[in-house]
């Protein structure tokens, strides 16, 4: 297998690993759209760390944070509605991001590879910050475990448990933030709540705890790397597309069969 | 029973709370006292929930203070709470998920045991019907061994039967020993069970004590009798309530 193969196999399945939990947490909550919003944010930050001269994950990272924690405290402080203040955001980023780049007619930037992905050029670096992006994302849901579920299911039960609900929001999107901003390289800003969301749904109708759901999650989030992989190689077909296709076809084929759980 | 012969367990102070500019609750000043049975009643939107939640500490009030006894433990059994089915979490799941810290899991299948959760353990709590939530709902408070357990119309939705059972089950509980701070709009339930009803009215305290000292007020009786009947017949019982 040639190594870029190989690499785009690892990134693609330790991807899966943090995009599936943190995919569930989306789904359970109904935050599909936060992630879509974050993904349209990392253009802007995209420009920022070129006219910077920054890391762009960093500088990524960074602006999707910031959004992140703003859009959560807004709604808790305010009472704006979560979708309205995501709009804004996404659109509003999408926007400052292009004149930012507009502005550095010196950078070079593949817009399709942001828009749509381009797994196939990853490096041994960033396998290793995929890696580490990881493992701080599977600690942090595996410590705090108890505190994201109760405070999914009902954030009083939560609050007389002794969690901060607020803490536990900011930590959630600080969670989604970090993982589009570092997953984004695969599937493109435009197909990243795909990864994110349809695992998960497609997982939900065989699962009976929400442990069992990551798995299955996982699992096919794996699945669509190794499907996608094998389209582009043996049909050059694009391969963020062909991910998403997939995934999609086994969320459809998950609500035609019977429901096991 | 006087205020003085029992301890408080929450003492709200001046607890004033509005909602879109509105004022919710107004300087309310109210105990609720150890191994006594309170049920605090109003009208729809009269901001009973709202009090409750203040009280607990669940939800921070604009002015005032609220002061709980030192160590209390507090079971809450909140009113039932939509769920998508999204999530998919047993029975026994949910209250592994809230065991408290230190216990064994032979505390849930005491609990499981003793609020006849046993048929339907490894079932979705989305499916549960409003009985079972609610007997569920009240196992999984009272696995912190509560000195006060909060219910916010634990028996909204239910038939009269099931009704008339949880009420059985709460009167048991506090005979051994736990004090009872209901939400209630079930007028019935609040005089024949309470030792202390607290009627809330337009954001204030409008009357308190006793059930039969609260059937003779006639405060009580403008704002709950008068107001029950208005609905019932052709509004045409008092008049004015306001």
């Amino acid at each position: 297998m040639p190594e870029f193969m190989l690499l785009a196999l690892i990134g693609g399945t330790l991807t899966t690993l943090m995009t599936a939990p943190v995919g569930a947490f989306m789904l359970w909550r109904r935050m599909a759209y936060f992630g879509d919003a974050l993904a349209h944010t990392t253009l802007l930050g995209m420009g920022l760390g070129i006219w910077l001269q920054m890391p762009l994950h960093l500088s990524m990272i960074m602006i999707s944070l910031i959004v992140a924690i703003s859009i959560t405290l807004l709604h808790q402080r305010h009472n704006t509605s979560t979708d309205t203040l995501l709009a804004i955001a996404a659109h509003s980023s999408l926007g400052l991001g292009m004149i930012v780049i507009a502005l550095l007619p010196e950078a070079r930037i593949d817009l399709m590879g942001y828009l749509f992905g381009d797994l196939l050029s990853l490096t041994t670096q960033d396998i290793i910050l995929l890696a580490l992006t990881n493992l701080f994302v599977v600690t942090i849901i595996y410590k705090k475990w108890r505190a994201l579920l109760l405070n999914t299911i009902n954030p009083d039960l939560a609050t007389l448990a002794g969690h901060n609900n607020q803490q536990i929001n900011l930590l959630l999107a600080l969670l989604i933030a970090v993982v589009v901003a570092i997953s984004i390289k695969l599937v493109g800003a435009l197909l990243m709540t795909a990864l994110l969301i349809t695992p998960a749904a497609t997982a939900r109708p065989f699962s009976r705890t929400p442990f069992g759901m990551i798995v299955g999650a996982v699992i096919i989030g794996q699945l669509g790397i190794f499907a996608g992989l094998s389209l582009s190689w043996y049909y050059d077909l694009p391969v963020a597309p062909s991910i998403v296709s997939f995934l999609f076809a086994t969320f459809l084929l998950s609500r035609a069969l019977p429901n096991k759980k | 029973m006087q205020d003085k012969d029992y301890l408080p367990l929450i003492t709200a102070s001046q607890i004033t709370h509005s909602f879109n500019q509105q004022k919710l609750l107004d300087q309310i000043d109210l105990s609720i006292h150890a191994n006594e049975y309170t049920t605090i009643i109003g009208l729809n939107g009269s901001g009973k929930s709202t009090l409750l939640r203040i009280l607990l500490k669940l939800l921070p009030s604009h002015q005032g203070t609220i002061t709980h006894a030192a160590h209390l433990r507090i079971g809450y059994v909140p009113q039932r709470w939509l769920t998508d089915g999204q999530l998919p979490i047993t029975v026994y799941a949910f209250l592994m998920l809230n065991l408290p810290k230190g216990c064994t899991t032979n505390l849930i299948d005491q609990q499981i045991e003793r609020w006849q959760l046993n048929d339907f353990a490894y079932q979705s709590i989305h499916t549960l019907s409003g009985g079972q939530w609610q007997r569920l709902l009240l196992a999984r408070a009272l696995m912190s061994d509560p000195q006060l357990l909060a219910l916010d119309e634990p028996t909204q939705g239910l038939d009269l039967q099931s009704q008339h059972d949880f009420y059985q089950q709460i009167a048991l509980l506090h005979k051994q020993g736990t004090s009872i701070l209901m939400i209630s709009h079930d007028l019935a339930h609040a005089m024949s069970y309470s030792q202390r009803v607290i009627a809330l009215a337009e954001g204030h305290i409008c009357c308190q004590g006793k059930p039969h000292e609260l059937l003779n007020n006639p405060n009580y009786q403008q704002r709950f009798v008068c107001a029950h009947q208005d609905n019932i017949t052709t509004h045409t019982c008092c008049g004015n309530n306001t």
